[in-house]
């Protein structure tokens, strides 16, 4: 008898090994339908989808703009019921779902979400770009996402209200909502000066924003000088002031535009300066020059605008100095070199000394600033004035020495 | 005395032990602290995500509000609104939201992770792509930071997993509007709303004129490279000669494969796809027509993988649709033997998805799929335009396979793309076949296929000296009769099954 127990047990882990079959054998049923008439929803409102038939274990797949989920349904015990998450309810727009039995789709169908009717509190916009030029054409564009209360868009054709102050003219358009912004184009200004922007739907607004007009490319100055005294005495500053710089809307150019001032002496020598815009005047400032000359002075804005040209000339402002050489020909000294008034010079005017050998070949340059009027030079060991040619300039007046040739 | 030399033996051995460990230690330290990131790591250098990822997307820019888009405006948009996609289709697939903060505004990522985590929460799973967008842009905005597009269709693809079993798999095309924003240097989505489709103008599919009947064609590899006859080895005078050869025994078709990594993956290299162009214009030459084998030594077919090969196809189909010499397009090489490995339902999608792909591109020629077994054809019987199997069987059950076989693919024209008989004789098959042998399985394999009218593709024209690993493993036992297959021996000579084959020297040999 005992081999037939072990033929039972065969036979049962036999069975318990073999695959089970793919389907457990329950029959789909074929007439699973929505019960639920409802297509159409507000985003926020619960969402209950109601089939007709009993629940066991299907799968209701759903798929919005985000992507797909997959739910059970409520309960297993009452009708097929599925309660859909707020991941679907509150998310405005289409949604497919299609209801899956053991691997099969049964029924299949689509619902619309539309967005609520409770707004969010703040209107999200974006301006840009943020400053335009006041040339009666610059624009910029707002543009406005209203939403509500979940974060949908509203649909096409909702109007949202535009306000635009500038210069104390409050305007308010409407722009249409489509595909799921609402834009406008603003400014067109002439004048300078600041735009305040915002839009609103109901209670729903935007933050303030502000667009600055800015003025646009300078139109062509006038400039004039100011200085102390006409006199090339290398220590005063003459200053150089443009007219108030406007573009061509006749607005004041931005203050810190930069002014390029160009100073032309009598040999052809160019100097520059800087001046920066404030209410749309610029200085530019420069040393006077140390010897008489003639000065045509131009002032530009880079690649934009010119001014008009100036001539002023400076006069000598040292009248005459002597020249002493030392005993033993090494000691050089230039003085007292008096200015226009006859009194010393101020202190650091340039003195200047070249000796030349007696066949025309440079020796030596030295030069020295003048200290209470006077200069000195030391010459080195190997080179005595008087051996040769001494050479002295001093704010253009040149003197010589000719040497004695032994 | 011999204990003082054990003792010593023992000693010098110990000492050599104690250093050969210390050694060994210190180097294992050594490439312990050499190993890690990457230094260039710190450069941040990405750029290996747009090649996973690369849907069809035609944009329409006419039309669009605001203002007028570059194309190089465009380009960025584009590449990170596809990247979008990539990072959500991976969230739903792995739960992992880490390229979400790149792509989505704070409040749509906010959205798109409630999403992903109601599907975590109930184990559910989607595995997605997208295989094709067709976006129109509506607005850009005058600053250049807000984009509005409506993208019509989406192709999508979905396998649903309920607690990691595969529920459902659904191929869908919607439609969405979408904001995107300029941020950090990303484009990001704001707004992603479902909005129904468009009706879509489809293309009559156009009656493909096709005649199976009067097939009759050899596979074709050369005899010196066979499974590598692209690239570097790729010698157009042989196959002049050898196309020759097929033509002068009557044949009028050859089957050849295209490797796809070979062939450079998702970006065809340009050399590889001339030597297939220029192998079709050598058999136009000998008035041969080509048989495409696409996909050989592919086997992914993972959702992720869908759109790579997408693109792969798309480039060679679209090249070579109006070549004269082409006869159709096979998409892969015996399928059915990856069912196992790779799941059936995997491999059955990517076909039939790439039928379609292949029929979106080349609307003339018919499109089949090589199955290994006259058993394994009936699978996607209805989406290709004729049905190819393999047979290596007896000859005396090929009938009846095949006769089974016509029954359930109804009016589906049949090809028999794969067929033949080794020559091999030797150790591993006991010294049982010779070339006679081969001679008489063609000379009863073609009295059925005359009979049944049935078009044919011989396997092989030339043994080969040489198969690789790659083809059907290692084992020597596999591999010797693999050698053994040709009409034509490694030397070059005929063997008598070419007498068989040979329509115009039959009846003179024999």
């Amino acid at each position: 008898m005992r081999w037939k127990q072990y033929i039972w047990l065969i036979v049962f882990v036999a069975l318990g090994c073999s695959k089970s079959p793919d389907a457990p054998s329950e029959k789909i049923p074929d007439n699973i339908k929505l019960n639920s008439t409802e297509r159409e929803f507000t985003a926020g409102d619960p969402i209950v989808l109601k089939f007709k038939g009993k629940a066991v274990k299907q799968l209701l797949l759903i798929q919005n703009g985000w992507g797909t989920i997959a739910l059970q349904p409520d309960s297993t015990i009452t009708d097929l019921t599925f309660t859909l998450p707020q991941a679907i309810t509150q998310k405005s727009g289409l949604a497919h779902w299609s209801l899956l039995h053991q691997k099969t789709k049964v029924a299949k169908g689509s619902i619309n979400i539309l967005p609520s009717n409770t707004l969010s509190e703040s209107m999200e916009s974006y301006i840009g770009p943020t400053s335009i030029f006041a040339d009666n054409q610059d624009q910029a564009m707002i543009v406005s996402l209203p939403q509500d209360t979940y974060g949908n868009p509203l649909p096409d054709s909702t109007i949202i209200e535009l306000t635009e102050k500038f210069k104390n003219v409050q305007n308010n358009t409407s722009m249409p909502v489509k595909d799921m912004i609402a834009n406008a184009y603003v400014g067109g200004y002439g004048e300078v000066g600041e735009l305040f922007l915002g839009t609103s739907l109901e209670n729903q607004v935007s933050k303030e924003f502000t667009l600055s007009v800015l003025p646009t490319k300078a139109d062509d100055f006038a400039i004039n000088f100011d200085r102390q005294h006409n006199n090339a005495d290398g220590n005063q500053v003459i200053s150089f002031t443009t007219s108030t710089i406007r573009d061509r809307n006749d607005n004041i150019v931005a203050d810190g535009t930069m002014v390029n001032f160009v100073v032309e002496d009598r040999s052809g020598n160019q100097y520059q300066t800087y001046g920066q815009t404030l209410n749309g005047v610029a200085v530019g400032k420069m040393l006077h020059p140390e010897a008489p000359t003639q000065w045509k002075v131009k002032a530009h804005i880079s690649g934009l605008s010119k001014s008009n040209s100036l001539e002023l000339g400076f006069e000598a402002a040292v009248k005459d100095y002597t020249v002493h050489i030392s005993e033993n020909g090494r000691t050089i000294t230039v003085g007292p070199i008096l200015s226009y008034m006859k009194q010393w010079i101020p202190d650091g005017m340039g003195i200047y000394l070249e000796i030349k050998s007696p066949d025309g070949e440079s020796l030596l340059t030295q030069e020295t600033t003048s200290r209470k009027g006077m200069g000195k030079f030391e010459l080195p060991e190997n080179i005595n004035a008087y051996e040769n040619t001494v050479k002295i300039t001093v704010a253009g007046i040149e003197k010589r020495i000719e040497g004695t040739i032994e | 005395m011999a204990k003082k030399n054990l003792y010593r033996a023992l000693l010098l051995l110990s000492f050599l032990a104690v250093n050969a460990g210390i050694i060994y230690g210190l180097a294992a330290a050594w490439s312990f602290l050499n190993t890690g990131a990457d230094k260039s790591a710190i450069l941040h250098i990405g750029g290996t995500i747009e090649q996973a990822y690369q849907p069809k997307i035609t944009w329409t820019i006419a039309g669009q509000r605001g203002r007028k888009i570059s194309k190089q405006a465009l380009g960025e948009l584009e590449k990170d609104y596809l990247n979008a996609w990539y990072v959500k289709n991976i969230a739903l697939n792995s739960y992992d939201q880490l390229g979400i903060a790149d792509y989505y505004t704070e409040d749509a990522r906010k959205r798109v992770n409630n999403l992903v985590q109601n599907n975590q929460d109930n184990h559910v799973r989607i595995a997605t792509t997208t295989l094709s967008h067709h976006p129109q842009l509506e607005f850009y905005s005058l600053d250049g930071k807000l984009a509005v597009l409506t993208d019509h269709n989406v192709v999508q693809y979905e396998k649903v997993y309920d607690h990691e079993n595969l529920v459902h798999q659904q191929r869908t095309s919607n439609s969405y509007q979408v904001i995107l924003m300029l941020e950090d240097g990303f484009w990001r989505i704001r707004q992603m709303v479902k909005i129904p489709n468009q009706p879509e103008n489809k293309n009559q599919a156009k009656q493909l004129s096709f005649d199976t009947k009067k097939w009759k064609g050899i596979n074709y590899y050369p005899k010196d490279n066979p499974w590598n006859m692209f690239g570097d080895t790729f010698d157009e005078s042989n196959t002049q000669k050898d196309f020759k050869i097929v033509k002068t025994m009557g044949l009028n078709s050859v089957r050849v494969f295209v490797p796809y990594e070979v062939f450079g993956g998702a970006s065809v290299k340009e050399d590889m796809l001339a030597q297939l162009e220029k192998l079709l214009d050598i058999a136009q030459e000998h008035n041969l027509k080509v048989l495409v084998t696409l996909f050989d030594f592919y086997g992914n077919y993972n959702l992720m993988d869908w759109t790579l090969t997408h693109r792969h196809a798309e480039t060679i189909v679209s090249r070579l649709k109006s070549h004269e010499a082409l006869l159709g397009w096979d998409i892969k090489n015996e399928p059915d033997l990856d069912f196992d490995s790779r799941g059936k339902n995997n491999v059955l999608g990517w076909l039939s998805e790439m039928a379609e792909q292949i029929k979106q591109n080349d609307s003339i020629h018919p499109v089949t799929i090589g199955w290994s077994t006259p058993e394994a054809a009936v699978h996607l019987a209805n989406e290709v335009d004729f049905v190819s199997f393999h047979y290596y069987g007896a000859p005396e059950h090929f009938k009846e396979r095949v006769l089974a076989l016509k029954d359930s693919v109804e009016d589906k024209p049949l090809v028999l793309e794969e067929y033949g008989t080794s020559s091999y004789s030797g150790i591993w098959n006991g010294f049982s076949n010779s070339e006679d042998v081969q001679a008489s399985y063609y000379q009863k394999m073609q009295t059925v296929l005359t009979k049944e009218q049935l078009p044919y593709f011989i396997w092989t024209l030339y043994d080969f000296e040489t198969v690789p690993s790659s083809v059907v493993g290692r084992k020597p036992w596999r591999k010797a009769p693999q050698k053994h297959f040709g009409l034509i021996d490694s030397e070059g000579k005929e063997k008598p099954a070419y007498n068989i084959i040979d329509v115009k020297r039959k009846g003179t040999t024999n």
